[in-house]
């Protein structure tokens, strides 16, 4: 049992293991824009669905229900 | 006197010029895809020219309907839409005209060559390096007069159907600017810059991004402006379309290698891409509940409004389409559907389905609103909304069927390990389904034919009307 629960923790930690040195520019460009991908649509969601930012968002459905477009923010 | 000031307002002209050819490019479009459904089920069809065999025709079908149909009503929705939202009329008139006739002679140009056998065998990007060339110019004019009306805007705000528009736009330039990079070594020949497995690659992140920014992220921008049009109420949650937005534009980017399992392409890239693809679900349900909530308290207006028919049928489209292509993105199911009909009845749920469909409710929107009149039949609208519908299920029903059947055929194998079936019994197991498919494409074709006569005939009662020369003349309080 214990075995079978090193073996599983052995694999988990090839899993997440990274050899750092072996990392390429490629390697890098690619994990700095997915790490910055991912920091910004969680600064959207939090923009997004913060109460505060409700009625600021939501009254901008509205502009479409106009002939002519009105201003809902102040610029 | 409202529709005098918004014609001497706005800039509608090249907007009725690309919404007429819209619905004759679905006419042609869809045409040449019977065609070569017809083809497949009976070979004869070929008469042995090889201007008319299914691998000339086959690209000929799917340049005719994305860029011909798809490329026309967004250009027209997108320079309606861009003027209506923003109070101002276009930034260029001449440019947009550009646009308009540069757009049509690609076309042609896609006509003219693709029969020919001239192609860079490069999926959805098959026509060769001068026309690359010309597609470039033409949409960064399109881009550049859209940004330019956008910059002139009386409105402080930009509502959301522009924001998808604009993803579309930026997106697109960088997607084929890339994928297009080749060698030219004639007029009529060049070889992609990539080779081996990063040209299998950069292909799939073209072919996949030209679905997910070019016909979801665009149609979104329709959809974002003319379902609430339409329903005469605003979209279910403004905040919804901003996560939604927002997250296609960080997300799509990431699939492509999903169309690459079971290759040379390192593994990981294709597991990324199906778990991004899983990830994707989240907004674009988001989105079509967005769509579809908005009529929530007002599901009565189905009953008599074929246009919303049209657009609300297109959203649950695009939500089943949307959660089953995740789903073939997983490995397992994978191994199973790929190379098989299934994708292209996939394709086709969402291609018919969502595209064209909430496409053609947009045209049934505008062109009573930019011709000054109303529309010549609706009952040919309803009639047109149930032949889409059916020959959109017959199809799609068969190609999963077919598509299944297929993948089952492929991995069965006797006790001795000898395959169960030569891939010949596979072809002739197909034929029903592949009759099946040409006649539901078929009645979605007819479809399209009674929308083509209905805008005809509607466009003949504008004029006879002289709507179009009034609302231009008539005096319009200040």
């Amino acid at each position: 049992m214990s075995n079978s629960s090193s073996e599983k923790t052995e694999q988990a930690q090839g899993y997440f293991y990274t050899d750092w040195s072996a990392m390429t520019s490629h390697d890098w460009a690619g994990m700095i824009i997915t790490v910055v991908t991912l920091v910004l649509m969680v600064v959207a969601y939090f923009y997004v669905f913060r109460p505060k930012n409700k009625d600021k968002l939501e009254a901008q459905k509205f502009m479409l229900m106009d002939d002519e477009p009105t201003n809902t923010e102040k610029k | 006197m409202e529709e005098a000031a918004a014609e001497q307002k706005y800039s509608f002209d090249v907007v009725r010029w690309f919404a007429v050819m819209t619905a004759v490019y679905l006419v042609v479009g869809a045409l040449v895809g019977v065609y070569i459904a017809s083809e497949l089920a009976w070979p004869v069809l070929n008469f042995d020219s090889p201007y008319l065999s299914f691998g000339r025709l086959r690209p000929l079908h799917t340049n005719a309907v994305i860029f011909a149909y798809g490329g026309c009503i967004l250009m027209a929705t997108a320079f309606y839409t861009v003027q209506r939202t923003s109070g101002v009329r276009l930034w260029s008139d001449k440019m947009a005209w550009f646009t308009f006739i540069g757009w049509n002679l690609i076309i042609v140009s896609a006509v003219i060559t693709l029969p020919l056998g001239i192609t860079q065998s490069k999926e959805y990007a098959e026509l060769e390096w001068p026309i690359d060339l010309a597609i470039a110019v033409v949409w960064l004019s399109f881009m550049f007069n859209f940004m330019m009306t956008l910059a002139t805007r009386k409105s402080s705000h930009i509502y959301v159907s522009n924001w998808f528009f604009m993803g579309m736009m930026i997106m697109i330039t960088i997607l084929h600017v890339v994928n297009s990079a080749a060698i030219p070594v004639g007029m009529f020949k060049s070889y992609s810059a990539y080779s081996g497995v990063q040209d299998a690659m950069i292909q799939w992140w073209w072919g996949h991004n030209a679905v997910g920014f070019y016909l979801t992220a665009g149609f979104l921008g329709i959809m974002y402006y003319f379902v609430p049009k339409q329903a005469n109420r605003p979209v279910f949650s403004y905040r919804l379309s901003v996560i939604h937005f927002w997250a296609l534009m960080f997300g799509y980017v990431w699939l492509g290698a999903h169309h690459l399992q079971y290759t040379a392409l390192p593994d990981w890239t294709g597991s990324l891409g199906a778990a991004v693809s899983i990830a994707m679900i989240i907004p674009s349900w988001g989105g079509a509940v967005n769509g579809m909530m908005t009529l929530s308290g007002a599901w009565d207006k189905l009953r008599n409004d074929y246009v919303l028919r049209f657009l609300i049928m297109s959203l649950a489209f695009y939500a089943m389409s949307t959660f089953e292509g995740p789903i073939m993105s997983i490995k397992t199911v994978n191994a199973l559907s790929h190379y098989t009909d299934w994708t292209i009845g996939h394709v086709h749920s969402g291609a018919l389905g969502w595209v064209a469909m909430v496409g053609i409710g947009a045209l049934y929107h505008m062109i009573p609103k930019i011709f000054h009149t109303s529309m010549y039949s609706n009952k040919l609208i309803n009639m047109h909304f149930w032949t889409a519908t059916i020959g959109t299920v017959i199809y799609v029903v068969a190609m999963w069927v077919s598509g299944i059947m297929q993948g089952l055929m492929w991995r069965a194998y006797d006790d001795y390990g000898t395959l169960a079936y030569t891939f010949a019994e596979s072809v002739e197991a197909m034929h029903p389904y592949y009759a099946m498919r040409a006649i539901g494409g078929g009645i979605f074709l007819l479809g399209a034919v009674i929308m083509l006569y209905n805008i005809i005939m509607t466009v003949l009662k504008a004029k006879n009307e002289g709507s179009v020369k009034a609302a231009q003349t008539a005096a319009v309080a200040a």
